[in-house]
């Protein structure tokens, strides 16, 4: 079994009344990028803050890196987290922030401080006050003071919120390259779950303070598979003939529909083959994977599941 | 702990305010010994030693002693330090980052006090060679040889950046508790005002302890001798370890 780097144990956390989150538990396994879906309200950010210690665990165990929040903060400064929004010393440049955090940590030589710059692309930006960076900038200058101490766990709380498309892709290619250079684990929630999709390798879904599912993205296309749906008159006789024909993988949907598994099936062969045997085929489209179909009927089963 | 005041001390020189509160510290002092004339907060301050003190011909014995008798203006100059040390990584959240480097609540406290407190007491010792400095250039006698009155200087501005850092703990605790530097900035600004006030309607000779500006004028004026200061720093002592350590236990189980 791999490294673990995160593991939370019924944690519930309540502000008077209000449940925020309820039982939840969860893992986090070394080299992960976990991908953390919720509404907004659905309990992300408390679970992040209880995480790094800025919340008070009030039951429940998280145990970061080894050791268990709350006990000791030494696995705190090998982790690093961007929560709710990058915290900036507003009339300090880009440089300056960075060498701040450098010197709260003990380490980060100039030259360190300079190669973290180049990483999140504020070469250009580097000698500007933060209070005049663009949103994106600050984004990329908070993952800079995250990734500056070289963490082995990053936690980054809805990153991408407000970035426009380039700066999403951009933001992604370096999460990518912090998980696949350097091998940080990461734990990155968002609503934008498309986003999450392109960059997890596994996801957990918060519902109401809830973990209503935890997969990994292997399960996730299974549960989500993309391909040609085909709508016949006979499921079991088509499945027959394409089994004969190799067209694999199929999946028989219901008594009308077979999904082709395959991103880009041949309609015209398989239209031959059908009608060739004897099936009436009444209709092709292609199905792309939709997280958010996924994701909405995961609630729609977690509402009906409460009610 | 030193790590993060280092950083402190690095964010620090590259703010304006902090230059803005030295220049401000350099022409407090020369204003006073320039022009012989003493101000600050004085509740029950006996007006006759001051009016002695004005009407003498003076040295920098006399200088440095209207220095310390108008120490209690040095806290409003420094609620600007502490706004920038202390304040500003409540008001923009900015602890989230230091508390992330590994360092516990306490020392994160204790950390911004003594950097605090080292700050002040730099500032207050160049109020002092400032005072001196005034005093030459307008041509006035020393009135005792330079080794005893930098000696002196050295003791005063350590027992009043203490004494004011007292106020300034409790301060922390305030905005600590409620995030807002306005309170705690307010806070300050009153203390000697309010101790000074309550002390005089009700007559609670205890008081006294807490009036840390007070103190500093009757260290000046002569009225306060060294065997009767334990007290007060007994107080002061009391109070910061209380304020820090309460800070602390407030930090850790409050949403930050």
């Amino acid at each position: 079994m791999s490294e673990t780097i995160c593991t939370i144990k019924n944690v519930d956390k309540h502000f008077g009344h209000f449940q925020a989150l309820n039982h939840v538990s969860l893992t986090i396994g070394k080299g992960d990028i976990y991908g953390l879906i919720g509404e907004n309200g659905a309990g992300k950010t408390t679970l992040m803050r209880l995480m790094t210690g800025l919340s008070p665990l009030q039951t429940g165990d998280i145990e970061l890196l080894g050791e268990h929040v709350g006990h000791a903060s030494r696995s705190l400064s090998r982790i690093g987290a961007v929560i709710e929004s990058p915290a900036l010393f507003e009339k300090l440049t880009v440089a300056q922030n960075l060498k701040v955090c450098a010197i709260q940590h003990g380490q980060g030589s100039q030259q360190e401080i300079d190669e973290t710059i180049a990483f999140v692309g504020l070469t250009a930006k580097r000698n500007t006050k933060a209070k005049n960076l663009s949103l994106g900038q600050r984004q990329r200058l908070g993952l800079g003071l995250a990734i500056l101490p070289h963490p082995d766990f990053l936690i980054l709380d809805e990153p991408i919120n407000g970035l426009d498309p380039t700066g999403i892709m951009e933001f992604r290619a370096l999460l990518q390259r912090l998980n696949q250079e350097q091998h940080v684990t990461i734990l990155i929630s968002s609503h934008i779950l498309t986003e999450l999709y392109q960059v997890s390798t596994r996801f957990g879904i918060l519902h109401h303070g809830t973990l209503i599912k935890e997969l990994t993205k292997a399960e996730l296309d299974e549960a989500n598979q993309a391909g040609l749906l085909i709508t016949v008159d006979d499921t079991a006789k088509t499945a027959r003939l394409l089994d004969q024909a190799h067209i694999t993988p199929f999946q028989v949907q219901d008594r009308t529909h077979i999904l082709i598994m395959q991103k880009d099936a041949d309609a015209g062969l398989i239209n031959h083959t059908l009608v060739s045997g004897g099936i009436v085929v009444e209709d092709f489209s292609h199905r792309a994977s939709s997280l958010e179909d996924y994701y909405t009927h995961l609630l729609q089963e977690a509402e009906g599941a409460v009610k | 702990m030193i790590n993060q005041m280092r950083a402190d001390l690095y964010r620090q020189f590259h703010t304006l305010g902090y230059y803005l509160v030295v220049l401000a510290t350099i022409a407090l002092s020369a204003l006073i010994v320039g022009f012989k004339s003493v101000g600050g907060v004085m509740i029950q301050t006996d007006t006759t030693n001051l009016d002695k003190l004005a009407s003498k011909s003076w040295t920098a014995i006399e200088s440095l002693q209207a220095a310390t008798l108008s120490s209690s203006l040095l806290v409003y100059l420094y609620i600007g330090l502490f706004v920038i040390l202390i304040g500003y990584e409540f008001s923009q959240k900015t602890y989230k980052n230091t508390l992330l480097s590994g360092i516990s609540r306490l020392q994160f406290i204790f950390a911004k006090y003594v950097t605090l407190v080292v700050d002040m007491l730099v500032l207050i010792f160049i109020y002092y060679l400032t005072a001196l400095a005034v005093n030459g250039l307008a041509g006035r006698s020393l009135g005792e040889n330079l080794g005893t009155l930098l000696g002196n200087t050295a003791t005063e501005s350590l027992t009043i950046a203490f004494f004011i850092s007292a106020v300034f703990s409790l301060a922390i605790v305030l905005l600590v508790a409620t995030g807002s530097n306005v309170i705690a900035s307010v806070f300050i600004a009153l203390w000697p005002i309010l101790i000074g006030v309550i002390e005089a309607l009700t007559q609670w000779n205890w008081l006294k302890y807490f009036d840390v500006t007070g103190a500093a004028e009757n260290i000046a004026l002569g009225t306060l001798k060294v065997d009767a200061l334990w007290p007060y720093l007994g107080t002061c002592i009391g109070l910061v370890l209380l304020s820090l350590v309460g800070s602390a236990a407030v930090i850790r189980h409050r949403e930050l």
